[in-house]
């Protein structure tokens, strides 16, 4: 993940990182142990917490087809059978829990700038008193 | 891997091979997304962020609360490795 790259720039700006993913907590350990990333990745079965957030969608009938002749079985991978998924989407959550910044978009194959999380967090930063 | 690379790479492992009509299916389900309204259900900036308590890769419950005390939470939402 890109965010990787971010990392060394949030420590003075005292942010956290975590990612959250339906995929089984196996499948988390693979991805931080091969990408070997330095944030935690967290599992929310069923997509409930997606869900809090606007995010999750049931998959259409044709993609669950086609997903399980890649193959793709979302119900084993995800530990749960509503083949559900989050849109992929970014937040900033400030120290009071109100959203500084949010980004989404449901094609895959694009993701937020870390460049925009990072520009977030700064000025979230210099608005704070010192 | 710089984020250009990365997607890259990420649309090679999901579309590389497919069937033109399998990348129809998926292509017309993002479209679908965005002309749903699905969207218009996502928090927004000035949202109240709701707090959560889900387990890490190795099971332990991790608090959204306690981290973001600290300072800035970044939340990522991520489909997942396949």
């Amino acid at each position: 993940m890109a965010l990787q790259a971010i990392l060394p720039e949030l420590a003075p700006l005292r942010a956290n990182i975590v990612a959250i993913s339906p995929q089984l907590p196996e499948h988390n350990r693979e991805l931080i142990r091969t990408r070997h990333l330095a944030f935690e990745i967290l599992t929310d079965r069923g997509n409930k917490v997606a869900e809090q957030f606007g995010l999750r969608f049931t998959l259409p009938d044709d993609l669950r087809r086609l997903y399980l002749t890649f193959p793709l079985d979302l119900e084993k991978f995800n530990g749960d059978a509503s083949w559900t998924l989050p849109i992929p989407a970014r937040f900033v959550i400030d120290q009071q829990g109100v959203i500084r910044y949010a980004e989404s978009d449901p094609d895959y194959t694009t993701r937020p700038e870390p460049e925009d999380t990072l520009a977030a967090l700064r000025a979230l930063s210099s608005a704070r008193p010192a | 891997m710089s984020l250009k690379a990365e997607l890259k790479a990420l649309q090679t492992r999901l579309e590389a091979n497919r069937s033109p009509e399998a990348l129809a299916t998926m292509h017309r389900a993002v479209d679908d997304l965005r002309t749903s309204g699905a969207t218009s259900r996502i928090l927004r900036v000035g949202d109240r962020a709701p707090d959560f308590m889900l387990p890490n890769a190795d099971g332990h419950l991790t608090d959204s609360r306690r981290l973001r005390e600290k300072g800035p939470l970044v939340v990522t939402f991520y489909r997942g490795r396949w």
